[in-house]
């Protein structure tokens, strides 16, 4: 085991530009947040990272190994999808499917699959393309837990799921997570109850990462900031901006950075709101705002 | 039990203000054993390493201690402890802000200290 690199990773298909140029790291045994708009680049991301597309530019290495297609990193990596691209399998029984799944990773652990087709009340002697979406993306959940693959990425592992079995995921992953230790990528544009899952989060729009840091130094900088605008385009002016809007005289400024005592008494004699904003709502405003100066 | 994502506190010392208040409040007493990290992870959902540094965080305060191999228990003493660092923080957590928001309706100090006096409402 060990981490992932990827160094200038570009990936563009016909024409189109996917991702372009990322650069980071992705540590061992930790849970991350990988968001993005709709097209933004999540799903390509996942599947360079699980090794089942290649870059066009820059290399992606786990450890020393650079990864490419001849490497069958597949068994240590887990990709949950609740799509299943081959026409032969999609016409099997979840049971089937199931079957294949354990023969694929090593770590799978037959009983821990058990317990989850219960936790679900998954129906497996049906056909998977009979399920609903919900349901099909309970069999993708189930893969990728019960893989205990080193590497496991979830693709958005809630379309279709009700409440109850969104919570039911959340609670067998943060367990068996704490039990059997592995590096998660979850991607999402569902924020607000996957917020606390996530120890790092990565950000990308349009291809590109804009934010890659810690969930527990977002909560500590971002912000929203508002008052009267002059005051706060004072107050402000040497701070990390990342969208500004304005009603009136009122300016509304989302930030991401630290504040000393000193500032925040100011605010507070100067009469201007300064409060936390949660992941969704940064994440919003910074797909708005482009770019972490806060240029429109 | 639940985490407030709109609060500037962090959720490993809300995790901590959680058990505390438990604690405060008997639901946990004395030299018994408080959640694990697991618990406490899958009970609030959140990252076990979070979960972990609020426990963590009442370690190295005292106000619990570790039993090795078996896990975390209240410290004797520890409400004593709690109330003392409460009192400490009420000033500003509390006082301050009234006399702030006082100030922005213009109620005095005076009026404030009166209408305490007066109150006779329920106090438990």
């Amino acid at each position: 085991m060990s981490k992932w690199v990827l160094e200038g990773v570009t990936k563009v298909f016909d024409k189109t530009i996917a991702i372009n140029n990322i650069s980071l790291e992705i540590e061992e045994n930790r849970i991350y947040g990988l968001l993005g708009r709709n097209g933004a680049g999540k799903t390509t991301l996942l599947k360079l990272l699980a090794n089942q597309i290649q870059p066009t530019e820059g290399v992606i290495r786990k450890g020393n190994e650079e990864l490419n297609n001849s490497n069958i990193l597949t068994q240590e990596v887990c990709l949950a999808r609740e799509t299943i691209n081959m026409l032969s399998i999609r016409s099997s029984s979840v049971k089937e499917i199931l079957d294949i799944a354990s023969r694929v990773y090593p770590y799978w652990d037959d009983e821990y699959c058990e317990e989850l087709i219960n936790r679900f009340s998954l129906d497996i002697r049906q056909k998977h393309i009979r399920l609903s979406r919900g349901m099909q993306t309970m069999v993708g959940i189930i893969i990728g837990l019960a893989s205990r693959a080193p590497f496991t990425l979830f693709d958005e592992p809630y379309v279709g799921l009700d409440p109850v079995a969104r919570e039911t995921f959340y609670e067998s992953l943060l367990v068996d997570y704490e039990e059997n230790k592995r590096t998660i990528i979850i991607s999402s544009h569902l924020m607000s109850e996957l917020e606390n899952l996530f120890e790092r989060v990565l950000i990308i729009d349009k291809g590109s990462l804009l934010l890659n840091e810690e969930m527990e130094t977002i909560r500590e900088k971002a912000r929203v900031i508002s008052g009267d605008r002059e005051r706060v385009e004072d107050l402000l002016k040497d701070k990390k901006v990342i969208y500004r809007q304005y009603i009136g005289r009122l300016a509304n400024y989302t930030v991401f950075d630290n504040f000393t005592e000193d500032e925040l008494s100011d605010f507070k004699r100067l009469n201007i709101n300064y409060s936390p904003i949660n992941l969704q709502k940064l994440f919003v405003n910074l797909s708005r705002g482009g770019n972490f100066n806060g240029k429109e | 039990m639940e985490l407030k994502n709109d609060s500037t506190t962090p959720i490993y010392i809300q995790i901590a203000e959680l058990i505390e208040d438990q604690i405060l409040e008997g639901i946990i007493k004395e030299e018994e054993q408080v959640y694990s990290t697991n618990e406490l992870s899958s009970l609030l959902q959140v990252n076990p390493a979070t979960a972990r540094k609020g426990l963590n965080l009442l370690v190295d305060e005292g106000i619990l201690y570790k039993k090795r191999g078996v896990g975390m228990f209240v410290k004797p003493g520890a409400t004593k402890m709690i109330k003392a660092k409460r009192k400490e923080s009420f000033f500003t957590d509390y006082i301050q802000e009234m006399l702030l928001e006082g100030a922005k309706l213009g109620i005095s100090k005076e009026e404030i200290i009166k209408m305490i006096k007066e109150y006779e409402g329920e106090m438990n």
